[in-house]
């Protein structure tokens, strides 16, 4: 709905005639110390983790289909099933959607893993309950303050002084990633710097720079900005309108993000600056009406999501054994469809797992089919908790034993889905 | 200053051990201690109710405030179908997409992107130039609490954004609530429209009780959604009728039905709707949580329980008038003492920038740009929960990236590069008269961005003599190439984004 006529671009491109200057480090005071150090010589002592949240509840029913199910399935969906003579068999049981046919090869070469009825275990339909849930670690609890990530930030055995070390990509940052630690918040590589005029903006700098320092007490605020300074001069120098994805990999350009936001990813994973986590996010998929089968609405969000993953596997293929991708949704949706050829908000989902380090071409899951008498309120029901494929992923590949702390209140079960590093 | 430095490193030391060593939560009254003394509101109550109030406090607010008093000051904003606008309505008449109904709108040529753009430019010229903030204020904070996220909905928002928010804006929360189950935007966005006695849409019934009235902790129950779903079924759309809204009874759900603990009787049709209608409007969750919401919009992030308790029994003795309740707020201790707790929102930030400057952007797709950079299109939030209002929310390095380089870019562009001068223009010479030193340059330019002096301008002087000190003179030079930069600093500093 927004008018292409003047590029966005163009504007910008006149901003940055005032001049657009890297902000030097060294004209900055150091601070605060930081909490840790990385020693010069350390390499990163885990995978690089992507994780990417499909907000608004993605129904797994029609991404990972059990068309072994019959009756099931079919008779409870009976506009919105993908046909049995549609789907990418798995394993005889389940199959993907047909356009995740890029993930499908992915999974053939042992890339990908896939985890059904899991999620996590608070029987929440609400959104934001169920996101918070997920994102905290901490299913049923609203108090919790931290987030999954942001505690395995903080109790790693090692610790890395990087300002990339944790990044969120988008305007908002994921509450997955709260903790004591500052992730960076990052939108565009290509747009992370001061803009101003021209022989004016080193004076700027250092004029807020001081503000900052000597007027904002020791708060987030100052170290957003400490933040700001530290990266800008980094990705100045990733040129990111110049970054060509290794093997022809082809980013979706959606107008969400999710591809730019992988892209981006991968630049800073090979520009080697630090990066440990990232967060992603692809929303849209509260498909509460006329959600299409094979094409539509759905499918197309499908296709994004897809091609997104795909093409990140293919330009980092040089990289894949020291990274894992994992997907989740902060619920599936109702087995049953509603009469306006849409999902209600449900409960069991899918995850997956991409990456070097998984037992890739498999689809786990302790199924407790779609009987009525299996269901969940009606809904897919959760018999694998998302945690444990999370800790897996963190213990095995980030190598943070404190699991205790990532996942308080929990027990872990081991599900084998894991390579160890 | 090397003794607040040292102090400043001794701290963030000391906090970030204690964290890394024992997993503590980061507090929510961490963002309550912030900036409270460094702004002028601090010391000044009715500057403080301005900051809170409306979309920028100007000298001339505060002067105007000052002389009439806080409590009549808020009067006025609490009656402001007493206030003249007439200033305001001038250039709204250039909007005319603004007053149409829903078929004119529709027969316009390009009706999604006309309406999307008086939509935005609507809402901030209002914003800036209405003399009724605080109900420009209440405009927001209902189009944040009643959401809809959708370009695709644009033409239907025109009518929304008239007939449901603004014309209940400081009326009764019933008159909003049932005017907007029964408008075409939100029976579109929350498809409800498509709720038919055969499996019924939960869409709209769950976000009714969870977003609009009750909260997610209020206490309704899985079966609450679906038996809300169900005195729903029906309620559609007809675009034969004036307002769109049309009941049909042919996929109404007659049984009978159970709500929250009332009994729907069987048998009947729109009726059933209506009677969910008044039990949500009436239970007291719904008195709590909306009171909750307007304490943390106005008064801080973790608002007292004491305030949300006391707003909460003025809502239920008033039947949910808002005048009364917004009254019993602005006037409590616990608002007095909250000066500098509430960081401005980007569209805080933008507008208090446009009404400190006076820059008027020309072409839309700059305004809508910026909008976008600062992540706060309006109406561009698409889940159903509307922006964020907290502080944690919002505060980033990306956001705070933004909201520096709009500071440069609305001051130093606007003001002193050609190039951009067909994009916007500001009038930033005019508004600070004819200062003899820098020290009175500086002084007035941060009144006008704080609504009144700032007390530590030491850095500014700094800067704009180039080291000569407060007392050198204010020459051509000076206002040609640091009076954009004076106004660009004194926004982006960390001071102004605090409010």
């Amino acid at each position: 709905m927004k008018s292409g006529t003047m590029s966005r671009r163009s504007f910008l491109g006149g901003l940055s005639a005032l001049g657009a200057v890297g902000v030097s480090k060294s004209l900055f005071p150091s601070w605060m110390p930081r909490l840790a150090f990385r020693q010069a010589d350390q390499a990163a002592a885990g995978d690089v983790l992507v994780c990417v949240f499909l907000r608004g509840g993605i129904d797994g029913l029609s991404a990972v289909v059990p068309y072994g199910e019959g009756g099931n399935y079919y008779d409870r969906r009976p506009t919105l099933a993908v046909p049995e003579s549609s789907v990418l068999d798995l394993d005889g049981f389940f199959g993907f959607h047909p356009t995740l046919a890029p993930l499908h090869e992915v999974f053939q070469a042992g890339g990908l893993t896939v985890v059904h009825a899991t999620g996590s275990t608070d029987p929440s339909r609400s959104h934001f309950d169920a996101m918070q849930f997920m994102e905290y670690g901490t299913p049923g609890s609203k108090t919790t303050g931290t987030g999954w990530i942001g505690r395995h930030l903080q109790t790693a055995a090692w610790q890395n002084d990087s300002p990339f070390r944790a990044v969120g990509m988008g305007a908002l940052l994921q509450s997955s990633l709260r903790g004591s630690q500052s992730p960076l918040s990052l939108r565009s590589i290509a747009d992370f710097h001061l803009r101003g005029r021209e022989g004016e903006l080193r004076q700027l700098e250092q004029i807020l720079a001081d503000l900052y320092t000597m007027q904002a007490p020791p708060d987030l605020l100052g170290s957003q900005a400490q933040l700001v300074f530290d990266a800008v001069d980094t990705l100045q120098s990733l040129s990111a309108e110049n970054y060509v994805p290794a093997n022809g990999a082809a980013y979706p350009e959606d107008d969400m993000g999710f591809g730019l936001g992988l892209r981006q990813i991968a630049q800073l994973i090979k520009a080697d600056v630090g990066l440990e986590v990232a967060c992603v996010d692809l929303g849209g998929w509260d498909t509460h009406e006329n959600q299409g089968t094979l094409d539509g609405y759905f499918n197309a969000l499908l296709d994004t999501l897809s091609r997104g993953l795909a093409a990140f596997y293919a330009d980092m293929a040089d990289q894949m054994s020291g990274i894992t991708v994992v997907t989740m949704s902060e619920f599936g949706r109702r087995v049953e469809e509603n009469a306006s050829h849409g999902t209600d908000h449900g409960h069991g989902n899918f995850m997956l797992l991409m990456g070097g380090g998984v037992h890739g071409g498999q689809v786990y899951a302790q199924w407790p089919t779609l009987a009525s008498e299996a269901l969940s309120e009606g809904d897919l029901a959760i018999t694998t908790d998302y945690r444990d494929v999370l800790a897996e992923v963190v213990s095995m590949r980030l190598m943070n034993p404190a699991l205790e702390q990532v996942f308080p209140n929990h027990t872990v079960t081991p599900l084998g889905l894991i390579v160890p590093r | 200053m090397n003794v607040s430095r040292r102090q400043f490193l001794k701290m963030a030391g000391g906090t970030g051990a204690a964290a890394a060593a024992s997993l503590v939560p980061l507090p929510l009254t961490h963002w309550q201690r912030i900036q409270q003394t460094a702004l002028p509101s601090a010391n000044s109550p009715v500057l403080h109710l301005l900051n809170r109030l409306t979309w920028g406090a100007r000298p001339q607010d505060v002067e105007h405030a000052n002389a009439v008093g806080y409590e009549a000051y808020l009067e006025e904003q609490l009656n402001p179908e007493q206030i003249d606008d007439s200033a305001l309505d001038a250039i709204l008449e250039t909007m005319p997409v603004l007053q149409m109904d829903r078929r004119t709108v529709f027969s316009l040529i390009e009706p999604y992107y006309r309406s999307y753009q008086a939509l935005i430019k609507g809402m901030i010229a209002r914003a800036v130039h209405s003399e009724r903030q605080l109900l420009e204020r209440m405009v927001e904070f209902w189009s944040d609490h009643f959401n809809i996220g959708s370009s695709d909905l644009s033409p239907e928002m025109i009518t929304y954004q008239r007939d449901v928010i603004r014309r209940h804006a400081m009326g009764r929360f019933r008159d909003m609530l049932l005017s907007s189950a029964q408008s075409v935007a939100m029976l579109y966005y929350l498809d409800n429209y498509l709720n038919v006695a055969e499996h019924p849409n939960e869409n709209y019934a769950r976000e009714l009780l969870e977003l609009h009235t009750l909260g997610v902790d209020g206490g309704y129950t899985e079966t609450d959604v679906v038996e809300v779903a169900r005195a729903f079924t029906g309620w559609t759309i007809n675009d034969a009728s004036d307002t769109g809204f049309y009941f049909d009874p042919s996929v109404h759900d007659t049984d009978a039905k159970t709500v929250l603990g009332h009994e729907l009787p069987a048998g009947r049709g729109i009726e059933d709707g209506l009677h969910v209608i008044s039990i949500v409007n009436n239970h007291p969750s719904t008195a709590r949580f909306l009171c909750f919401k307007l304490c943390r919009r106005f008064v801080s992030d973790d608002p007292p329980e004491s305030l949300v308790e006391s707003a909460a029994q003025v809502w239920m003795e008033t039947g949910g008038e808002i005048r009364p309740v917004l009254r019993h707020i602005f006037l409590s201790a616990e608002f007095r003492g909250s000066a500098g707790q509430k960081l401005r929102r980007p569209l805080d930030f933008f507008i208090g920038t446009l009404r400190a400057t006076g820059t008027e952007i020309r072409e839309f797709w700059a305004l809508d740009e910026m909008l976008s950079d600062l992540a706060q299109v309006p109406y561009g939030w698409q889940p159903p929960d509307g922006y964020p209002d907290t502080a944690e929310a919002w505060m980033n390095s990306s956001g705070l990236l933004g909201r520096w380089n709009i500071a440069m870019t609305l001051t130093h562009g606007a003001f002193s590069d050609p190039d951009q001068q067909s994009i916007m223009t500001s009038h930033l010479i005019e508004r600070v008269g004819e200062p003899a030193t820098v020290g009175e340059l500086v002084t007035q330019v941060s009144a006008l961005v704080y609504g009144a002096p700032l007390e530590d301008l030491a850095p500014y002087i700094e800067f704009v003599s180039d080291g000569a000190g407060s007392n050198a003179p204010v020459t051509p030079h000076v206002i040609a190439r640091k009076l954009g930069s004076l106004f660009g600093l004194l926004l982006a500093a960390p001071t102004y984004q605090w409010r």
